[in-house]
């Protein structure tokens, strides 16, 4: 790597982060982001030959995450009351109460493509180059999940009609 | 992201259709922070002239926002106190697994150092320089004979003995200064001692091979040779050397009196682990036994039979390989060095082979 030593303990954060937005309940979220650690730790690659190792701990767990769902056969991507409740709790400044409310039911109607880019993207602030290689797709499909995410996001939170938006893979 | 043209074309039915030059995905990089400054002001001065679309992507960064509220911890970033204990562990650990190999990769780049070094050794008479095609490099010299010893080696049936390690103990037990007198215990890499021979090096020198066996049947050999620094130069320490021949990985360092090689047909990364592990019980080992025999030479005086190589002993097939030097080759047949050893001492018990290594079998497909 041509950064100075980065080190993992430095993305746990973001990674608990993410895992929380991805699979909606704090300690499934843990639970993730030890998974990945254990994955990571499993594949013994060595840093010099991760260009970038932020991607790479996102790639695990968003991996780990997928063979999940896939595990469960049907998932509901929820977040939980009392999460979301904790949440509005919290003092200003932050969005209305009620727009957070709407995000997140918004959220959990994304369709899971959607709700990763957008996550990525505009949670995480991963660059599209690095959420390609997190998503393991090309930036075009990328940008087309984000640019569909965020639109789907807007409708249904101004409760216009999704008609024109389709899933796309 | 057009704007870097790293993208194909695509349709996007969402792409306002009326520009001739801004699309879809400039203006998501725009709500993303992801432009060029130059890029900028020339969507901002597209949007001015179009509120709906200025008002879109205002509300795709109201959702950004959103989901730092939805999502981020309430104490902002988690402490690393925060961490549950197994997390903070497993991140260390992959840490430290992951750095190793910066140093590896450093020493990697700075082979040139490495060759210096043995440049310098060749010097003392350490290394045989008629053994190689390229005479004016020491480094091929030593890697050389390490990786023909494993071939010669590897490519043979094995039987595993119980008294696997017995000469090159003796052999070590040989080496006046500081040196270990076990051999490394690889069982926690799932790695089985199955061979050991010492054999005829240069200069009047002999080199240790140790053959270890996993499950799979992958073998490594461990070559270890004395004797640098005995003329008056200090103790040297290196770190890890890489080199690759075809299939065949091989790292080079050195220790105190002793220089290794460590030879495999696998990953640069799985073979410096290894090389890791057995660096780090050399120097357990050396420091232990510095601690209950203060002069390391006197060890040589202990009275104890001759152990010679006993070809065969441990090599079934392999024979007439076995402690004979390469024919075609000026290297002669060196007489065994003390004739007071002592007695090989007590081997590590080799314990029934733990469970296999958990195989990396839940790889991410797509990275």
């Amino acid at each position: 790597m041509a950064e100075a030593e980065t080190s993992v303990l430095e993305y746990i954060p973001g990674l608990r982060r993410y895992a929380r937005s991805l699979a909606g309940d704090p300690a499934e979220a843990d639970d993730l982001v030890q998974e990945c650690l254990s994955r990571a730790l499993a594949r013994r690659q060595k840093s010099a030959d991760i260009r970038n190792l932020k991607a790479y701990l996102f790639t695990i767990l968003h991996n780990a995450h997928i063979d999940r769902l896939n595990e469960r056969q049907r998932w509901s991507y929820s977040i939980p009351e009392e999460v979301l409740e904790n949440r509005l709790a919290r003092p200003a400044p932050q969005p209305d109460r009620l727009a957070l409310r709407d995000l997140a039911e918004a959220l959990e109607r994304l369709p899971e493509e959607q709700r990763q880019a957008v996550l990525l993207v505009g949670y995480e602030g991963l660059s599209y180059k690095d959420a390609a290689a997190v998503l393991g797709t090309p930036i075009g499909t990328v940008m087309s999940r984000l640019s569909r995410g965020r639109e789907a996001l807007r409708r249904l939170m101004s409760g216009a009609p999704m008609a024109n938006l389709r899933k796309v893979q | 992201m057009t704007s870097t043209g790293q993208d194909p074309p695509r349709h996007d039915p969402l792409a306002p259709d009326n520009d001739n030059e801004i699309s879809e995905d400039e203006l998501q990089a725009y709500v993303d922070g992801q432009l060029p400054t130059g890029e900028r002001v020339r969507i901002e001065s597209y949007l001015a002239s179009r509120p709906r679309e200025a008002d879109r992507l205002e509300a795709y960064r109201k959702q950004n926002i959103g989901l730092h509220a939805l999502f981020d911890s309430p104490q902002r970033d988690d402490a690393l106190g925060d961490l549950p204990p197994d997390m903070a562990a497993a991140a260390r650990q992959l840490d430290r697994q992951m750095r190793v190999s910066n140093r590896g990769a450093e020493q990697f780049r700075n082979l040139a150092a490495g060759i210096a070094l043995l440049v310098a050794a060749a010097g003392a008479g350490w290394i045989a320089f008629d053994r190689l095609s390229a005479p004016g490099d020491p480094l091929v010299a030593f890697t050389r004979q390490a990786a023909e010893a494993h071939a010669r080696l590897a490519s043979h049936q094995v039987l595993g003995t119980g008294e696997s390690g017995r000469q090159v103990v003796a052999w070590l037990s040989q080496q006046p200064e500081g040196a270990t007198l076990k051999v490394p215990d690889l069982e926690s890499l799932g790695f089985r001692l199955v061979a050991d021979r010492v054999m005829p090096a240069a200069a009047g020198k002999r080199a240790a091979q140790l053959l270890y066996q996993d499950d799979d049947g992958q073998r490594i050999t461990l070559y270890m040779r004395a004797g640098y620094a005995s003329a008056g130069h200090q103790p040297v320490e290196t770190s890890f050397t890489f080199r690759r021949e075809g299939q065949v990985s091989q790292f080079f360092w050195q220790n105190g009196h002793f220089a290794y090689s460590l030879i495999g047909m696998m990953a640069q990364e799985r073979l410096l682990e290894i090389a890791e592990v057995i660096s780090e019980e050399l120097q357990r080992d050396v420091e232990e036994a510095g601690n209950t025999e203060n002069a390391a030479g006197e060890r040589i005086e202990l009275p104890g039979p001759l152990i010679l190589p006993e070809p065969g002993a441990t090599v079934e097939a392999g024979q007439k390989a076995v402690a004979e030097p390469d024919e075609g080759t000026t290297i002669k047949a060196t007489e065994p060095g003390s004739k007071t050893m002592p007695a090989a001492p007590e081997l590590l018990p080799l314990e029934p082979l733990p469970a296999p290594l958990p195989e990396p079998d839940s790889i991410p497909k797509d990275t």
